[in-house]
């Protein structure tokens, strides 16, 4: 669900469906999860962590298009969190299966793909949540706790540095 | 990002979509938590029903306490009211009372007695036929004479130059004439005053003489 549909909806006396909320946003919680992170039981335990928290908070949900950022800025923290943790520094990742690449009809949507993961992580959010999910740089900036110069800035490089690996490629 | 990069980057992500059984799972899990905190809420909600009356009760128990208190407090300030008016009305009963110096004995009449300010005198007469009645009043003078037959036959004849009243006393600034009979019903006290240009007289009979003075300055 785009953020484009979501305005359109009627924010009066919201209440959370979970297993609804699971369903339109699942995949966008996944995919900030293998944002930042490579194996299949990491991704898990954000994209769990991330509901979870949803279960404890729902009565703070206001409206749809608060469920979507708020589930946006959870995801992050919780990645975040996630990667910076003593465990994960730690731990080596040990038999730990890679997550399921996608598999794309063209070829350079898979090598779109690769670069995308081979970005730095305050490249790749900021575009994710620019080019993909829509968000203003001043949304993108409150939701990931930046300044909106630098947003600007990180999508600025994000862009130049895929222009660049997409440029080497050919 | 050009148009065509947008449309590929784009694209990319729609592949991007997570696995159905994390979606199963995670309901799954979801209901699960939301079960246990609702009983945590219960849990909560009766806890802080059970605090919210403890506290409501224990305000009662206040608000009847202190109203008891206050009752308390209103018959100790009555009562303390009370005994402070009494022990006034006491204190200046003593004040304004006979405040005796000579030593009073029930049984025992005295023609002088002493108190704190003044000395009261009593004219004292064994009985009702008394000289007194005996003697014949002057109006011309001053003075009373009284006859009394003597042991010898003689007439013994005494001028009373005094009033026919004796010595006033002085009570609360008043001239009293205070005299004792004796009489069959016991001692009658009689106090002649002046008060406002009449002549007054107050008289008790088979009391103390201690008690006759007192009431005398109750009178007065």
């Amino acid at each position: 669900m785009k953020k484009n549909e979501i305005l359109q909806m009627n924010t009066a006396g919201y209440s959370v469906d979970l297993d609804k909320a699971v369903d339109d946003y699942a995949d966008m919680v996944y995919r900030i999860a293998v944002s930042y992170v490579k194996n299949t039981t990491e991704a898990q335990d954000i994209f769990q962590n991330t509901f979870l928290k949803l279960t404890r908070y729902k009565d703070t949900i206001e409206s749809e298009e608060h469920l979507r950022a708020w589930l946006i800025r959870v995801a992050v923290n919780c990645a975040k969190s996630f990667v910076t943790s003593t465990w994960n520094k730690t731990t080596e990742g040990l038999d730990l299966e890679r997550i399921n690449e996608p598999v794309f009809e063209m070829e350079e949507h898979s090598e779109l793909y690769e670069m995308i993961l081979a970005l730095d992580d305050k490249y790749k959010m900021p575009l994710y949540l620019y080019y993909y999910e829509g968000y203003s740089v001043k949304e993108i900036a409150e939701m990931l706790g930046e300044k909106e110069n630098t947003i600007k800035s990180n999508l600025s490089r994000g862009r130049k540095k895929l222009k660049e690996d997409m440029e080497r490629k050919m | 990002m050009n148009k065509e990069g947008m449309q590929t980057y784009t694209e990319v992500y729609n592949n991007l979509k997570a696995p159905e059984q994390w979606k199963t799972d995670i309901k799954s899990l979801m209901r699960d938590e939301l079960t246990k905190n609702n009983n945590h809420i219960d849990n909560m909600n009766s806890m802080q029903r059970n605090h919210l009356e403890s506290v409501e009760n224990q305000k009662v128990v206040n608000i009847q306490s202190k109203k008891r208190l206050s009752k308390g407090y209103k018959m100790i300030l009555t009562a303390g009211g009370i005994a402070a008016a009494v022990l006034l009305i006491f204190t200046v009963n003593i004040m304004n009372g006979p405040r005796f110096v000579t030593p009073m004995k029930d049984g025992e009449i005295q023609s002088e007695v002493a108190l704190k300010n003044t000395t009261l005198y009593f004219e004292i007469q064994e009985k009702e036929d008394s000289a007194v009645l005996a003697g014949k009043q002057d109006d011309s003078q001053s003075s009373v004479t009284f006859q009394i037959d003597g042991d010898k036959g003689e007439v013994i004849t005494s001028d009373n130059q005094a009033d026919e009243k004796g010595s006033p006393s002085y009570v609360k600034g008043i001239p009293v004439y205070l005299t004792i009979i004796a009489t069959d019903e016991g001692y009658q006290y009689t106090a002649v005053y002046e008060k406002d240009g009449e002549t007054c007289e107050f008289t008790r009979v088979g009391i103390t003489q201690k008690e006759f003075i007192r009431l005398l300055y109750k009178a007065l």
